[in-house]
């Protein structure tokens, strides 16, 4: 049985991402895997309220609005992974007593919308030029009922599983192969083998974000080394 | 309740929902005596238990007292933070705040999450209350909080004389200086017979109802409230004998205390 | 003699109150915890049910110090129109301020909101909605399973799901009819009947302190100090419903099988108690 939009098990949908699309903000990036899109804008380092200010490093905010409908608990739920995911990696303390502002405005939800949501993250961050320790990649893939996996699943994949998984990745961790994700989230009805096979897969996929991701950032480099040697 | 407010910080229901309709009856409360079986001025059965939710070791988000309650099939659970900084940093005295919720399903009616006006005037009540036995002018610039969850109530003006009593016992707890433990008693009224200590079913049955707290050992009302109507007479009558079963739960507040103590 | 040792305990309290993370890398270099347990040993659980008569039903959770009510009440109403035989179930966690001085009055915290979505997200793998229905299309069960935290100290998540498949087990709904004429819905409070739970969940945390030590159940001195967490939940029949690990620190996969398995022996002991 192949995969409603014919692709095979393992491959992820066409990537595409456009950095620096919002004029205002100090970074951003629309990053889209197939019809899955969100826009993430970045704000940072910024004043922060007197309350909320750390002695020794920057606050990281995460806002996150769906593409429909009013934002609501399940929304907090996004932001808090999404946020506990960059915290630390962000260089929180060479900007002591600021804010680093993430929004996220969900554009289009069609299955992985967590996974494309920390992906868009990275890369606005990057954008924004906050120091970051490493990038962050991540993949989510889908159980089927027939023991089959998907990676990069549609929301009809999605309804369909009996378990889903999302994983994200360390750039580091490809140089320190023992360390682990940087953010597990798998839920449904599954086993520790079937956990592991989805590990391993959305490893590989996320290793192709990653891929992705430079590039991406590479094109960044050159033409901003263009302008400012022309 | 007819329809449920839409609150985003929430996981939310349907928009409405109400509650079946029973078709057992409940039983007629004072149709042969009390439901329970006790006497006209009979209290119900007291436990209580200071430093439940105390920390075993020191830590700044623990409570610096606190105590559980339990009143026949009352239960009230209250936490005391401070003596910690003030919000006025020039007051020659202490602040006493108190902050009073019921649990969502703590009656035999729903609750919304959001804090009713009922709440807040319960709160401004204990305030009121509880706040004469402090020696606030012990802590200047300090603020003392005190935060009470019911987690089952029967008897709207009952389970205010148990969180009275319950912030009694959690502020000895917490060490806060008193001028005497603060008891509290209520009494309702059906027919032209006082009753203590109702339940929710016989306070739904009565006219009028009174709420008395004290401080025994020097002898002040420190809150009074009535609810309906009577004669002055009678509510004359009702707070003498308040007074005395605010006595009878002082001893056994008092009683309790001593033995921790030992 | 006794005196020095009140001295020695005081000076402890005044350490640990002045440099917590200092006090509490003291015991982990020691290969123990500041409580005693070792570092994959959990805290014991109690659990009492059906202790509040205003609720349908209810159960109180204790781990360690951490305590947590459970309380459902049952209302009725119309179910959605895509889904005719589904009732409704609200979960909601309470971090009010008495359980922690973290906690403010009023609005929940974004932790309250996240542990009320996650739990809800697991009560809604656990719970059959369709054992709700009343008569299909008209009426339906609507819960509302609010769990109070009484006193915070760590591990509110793995409180909280104890506490609510607790809840569920003792919830007992009255029988109910629909009047087909007026629309109106009558109930039995004494034919009740129990409801059951699809399957229960059995959950545990770990949390990798100080980047270096990987903990069970940790509690609010730990959580402070804490660099990642995981959360590992499986069902009765031992497969795995929920793995979620937050926070930047590293868990090898190693260490993540090692707290599964961990996690699948905590499921006995919080089945004794059940």
């Amino acid at each position: 049985m192949g995969r409603p939009d014919k692709r095979e098990p393992g491959q992820i949908r066409a990537l595409h991402c456009a950095l620096g699309q919002l004029n205002r903000a100090d970074g951003s990036a629309q990053f889209s895997a197939g019809n899955t899109s969100a826009l993430c804008g970045v704000y940072g380092p910024v004043d922060v309220k007197v309350y909320d200010e750390k002695l020794d490093r920057a606050l990281v905010e995460v806002k996150f609005r769906p593409d429909i409908g009013v934002s609501a608990t399940k929304d907090r739920w996004v932001e808090s992974a999404v946020r506990s995911t960059f915290e630390r990696e962000v260089l929180a303390h060479l900007h002591p007593r600021t804010l680093v502002q993430i929004n996220i405005q969900l554009r289009e939800g069609d299955g992985s919308v967590d996974a494309t949501v920390i992906n868009a993250t990275t890369l606005a961050l990057v954008d924004a030029g906050i120091p970051l320790k490493s990038m962050i990649a991540a993949a989510s893939c889908v159980v089927l009922a027939d023991d089959t996996t998907a990676v990069d699943p549609t929301q009809e994949e999605v309804d369909a599983a009996r378990s889903t998984h999302t994983f994200a990745f360390s750039s580091s961790s490809s140089t320190r192969p023992q360390s682990g994700p940087v953010y597990v989230d798998s839920r449904g009805d599954f086993t520790m083998d079937e956990y592991n096979r989805c590990h391993d897969l959305c490893a590989m996929a996320a290793e192709r974000v990653l891929a992705f991701m430079r590039t991406v950032v590479e094109g960044k480099v050159t033409k901003e080394a263009l302008i400012s040697t022309a | 309740m007819a329809s449920n407010v839409f609150d985003r910080r929430r996981i939310n229901g349907p928009q409405r929902s109400v509650e079946p309709l029973y078709t057992a009856k409940a039983a007629e409360p004072f149709a042969n005596g009390r439901l329970d079986g006790r006497a006209l001025d009979q209290v119900r059965p007291i436990f209580i238990k200071t430093g439940p939710l105390d920390a075993q070791s020191p830590s700044a988000s623990a409570p610096s007292g606190s105590a559980y309650y339990e009143q026949g099939k009352i239960r009230v659970s209250c936490a005391i933070y401070g003596p910690r900084q003030g919000r006025q940093s020039n007051a020659r005295m202490g602040s006493f705040d108190c902050d009073f919720k019921y649990a969502p399903f703590s009656c035999s009616w729903r609750l919304s999450h959001i804090k009713s006006s009922d709440e807040k005037e319960i709160a401004l009540m204990l305030e009121h209350a509880i706040g004469p036995a402090i020696r606030l002018e012990a802590y200047p610039k300090a603020s003392i909080d005190a935060f009470v969850t019911v987690i089952e109530s029967d008897g709207k003006a009952a389970t205010i004389a148990a969180a009275i009593n319950c912030i009694s016992a959690a502020l000895a707890d917490a060490g806060i200086e008193l001028y005497d433990s603060v008891a509290a008693c209520s009494m309702s009224m059906y027919g032209t017979q006082w009753v203590s200590d109702c339940s929710q079913a016989e306070e739904n049955a009565s006219t009028c109802s009174l709420l008395v707290s004290r401080m025994p050992s020097v002898d002040e009302i420190t809150y009074l409230l009535q609810h309906g109507k009577t004669t002055p007479e009678m509510t004359t009558q009702a707070i003498q004998a308040c007074s005395n079963d605010c006595t009878r739960v002082y001893a056994v507040i008092c009683r309790y205390l001593q033995a921790t103590l030992e | 003699m006794a005196e020095s040792g009140q001295q020695v305990a005081c000076a402890m309290q005044t350490f640990e109150r002045l440099h917590p993370t200092e006090f509490q890398r003291r015991f982990l270099a020691q290969n123990t915890r500041h409580d005693g347990r070792e570092f994959m040993q959990f805290r014991p659980v109690q659990v009492v049910k059906g202790a509040i008569s205003t609720a349908q039903g209810s159960a109180t959770v204790r781990v360690g110090n951490t305590t947590v009510v459970c309380g459902i009440k049952a209302e009725v109403c119309e179910p959605d129109v895509k889904r005719p035989t589904e009732g409704y179930l609200a979960t909601n966690v309470e971090l009010s301020p008495m359980c922690s001085a973290q906690f403010r009055a009023g609005a929940p915290s974004e932790e309250a909101q996240v542990a009320s979505e996650h739990v809800h997200r697991l009560a809604g793998q656990m719970f059959d909605l369709t054992s709700l229905c009343i008569e299909s299309g008209r009426a339906v069960w609507s819960l509302a399973a609010d769990i109070v935290c009484i006193k915070h100290d760590g591990g509110i998540l793995d409180a909280a799901v104890v506490a609510l498949v607790a809840a569920l087990e003792d919830l007992r709904l009255p029988k109910a009819e629909l009047d087909l004429g007026t629309g109106m819905v009558s109930a039995d409070r004494t034919m009740a009947t129990h409801v059951g739970v699809g399957k229960r969940l059995f959950p545990a945390t770990f949390a990798l302190v100080d980047d270096a030590y990987v903990v069970a159940d940790a509690d609010d001195s730990e959580e402070r100090m804490a660099t990642a967490s995981l959360l590992v939940v499986h069902d009765d029949r031992g497969r795995l419903v929920n793995v979620w690990k937050r926070g930047g620190g590293m868990l090898s996969s190693e260490t993540i099988a090692r707290c599964v398995q961990r996690a699948r022996e905590r499921m006995t002991e919080i089945a004794q108690t059940l």
